[in-house]
């Protein structure tokens, strides 16, 4: 029997959160999309937008890493004020699928992209179920490097 | 959270084979219209199109009592009203799958089938398809989307309030985070450029600059509520 995906977004800011959780639905609505507002970590779903910053504590990284750990096969997108060299390096390292800046229409546009490609590469499948889940993400991620190391060389020479 | 509606229409003439099938998808949580005919269907057809409406997946069955169901498969294909097409026939022949899918059939099933199986395609089908939203979903979405403008409108009134007296600078920086993003997403893209600024100029000039950025965002948020 075929799950139904779900998908949190976690942002201090409850407005920003609904909003963007009303957008996906919009887009998604084979989703189920929730939103949370406090740091820890709920376990279970298949795709992750992480806020980076949560009431002035930059911990995106931390939580990416941490999603890694309890949802290994899920979507991590990370949202950022500032896309900074150290906090893409990390995002890179614990498979983090894409970091995009909040305040930015493109971005968004991309990270629907990003989802859309998940959705369509791993279909209704549980995250903790089945392996080609998994293999779905990898893929997603793969066509995504390019951009990623993109970004990459522009803030390395940014900060160089 | 609004279950949405992958909807399947079924062509069937007997009433056994459709019933059980309608009530199966239904239990799955998918919505169902059924046809005993060819111009049954293209009834229901018609006035899915009027409401804005795709089907999902259609259900035909090959032997219908006003004619050939590929004829109806093959409008359905040839039309943008439903995204996938099943074939549904006890002829397992080589010349009849062929026939089915040449007319635009995504899949050809022959009866007797395994109903779980079936409704497992059926569901992996959709799932991986856009879903096409209905009316009265996305009538839910648009009140929704209004509530949530009002509530944005009433916080951005409460921040403006909160900025007419000094406040941490940690607490001002987060701030200008939230509404740089918040901003831009709920159509203030003067006023989230504003706080991408002035959150930039803040992590230059530190607190000696609050007060500035203070008063500059309140004048800011003023006219975006006055629009």
């Amino acid at each position: 029997m075929n799950k139904l995906r779900k998908l949190i977004i976690m942002d201090d800011d409850p407005h920003y959160a609904g909003m963007l959780a009303l957008k996906i639905r919009m887009q998604f609505p084979e989703l189920m999309v929730s939103s949370y507002n406090k740091a820890d970590l709920p376990g279970g779903y298949d795709v992750y937008v992480l806020d980076n910053d949560f009431f002035g504590e930059k911990c995106g990284a931390q939580l990416a890493e941490e999603v890694r750990k309890i949802a290994p096969r899920s979507l991590v997108i990370v949202l950022s004020g500032t896309l900074e060299f150290a906090l893409l390096k990390r995002l890179v390292n614990c498979h983090a699928a894409g970091v995009f800046d909040k305040s930015k229409e493109d971005d968004l546009t991309q990270m629907m992209g990003l989802i859309d490609q998940f959705l369509l590469q791993s279909p209704n499948q549980s995250p903790v179920s089945k392996s080609s889940s998994f293999q779905g993400t990898l893929s997603g991620i793969r066509g995504l490097m390019k951009e990623w190391n993109k970004r990459l060389a522009f803030e390395e020479k940014r900060v160089s | 959270m609004c279950k949405l509606g992958k909807k399947i229409l079924i062509v069937e003439d007997t009433k056994s084979v459709s019933m059980l099938l309608a009530a199966t998808l239904k239990r799955e949580g998918f919505r169902v219209d059924v046809a005993e005919t060819i111009e049954g269907a293209r009834q229901l057809l018609k006035r899915n199109a009027e409401l804005q409406c795709k089907y999902d997946l259609a259900l035909v069955d090959i032997s219908l009592p006003d004619g050939d169901g590929a004829e109806l498969l093959r409008e359905l294909s040839s039309s943008s009203w439903c995204n996938a097409r099943y074939a549904v026939s006890a002829d397992a022949s080589r010349s009849a799958r062929k026939h089915a899918l040449n007319a635009g059939a995504d899949r050809y099933v022959t009866k007797p089938f395994d109903l779980r199986a079936l409704i497992d395609q059926i569901s992996d089908e959709v799932g991986r398809r856009k879903v096409i939203r209905h009316n009265e979903c996305k009538d839910g979405l648009a009140a929704e989307k209004q509530r949530l403008a009002q509530a944005y409108s009433d916080h951005l009134f409460s921040v403006c309030k909160e900025l007419e007296a000094p406040m941490p600078f940690k607490a001002l920086r987060s701030r200008l985070h939230q509404l740089r993003g918040s901003a831009m997403l709920y159509g203030f893209s003067r006023l989230s450029t504003l706080a991408s600024d002035l959150s930039d100029r803040l992590g230059k000039h530190g607190p000696s600059f609050s007060e500035d950025v203070r008063e500059t965002l309140r004048q800011e948020i003023r006219v975006a509520l006055s629009r």
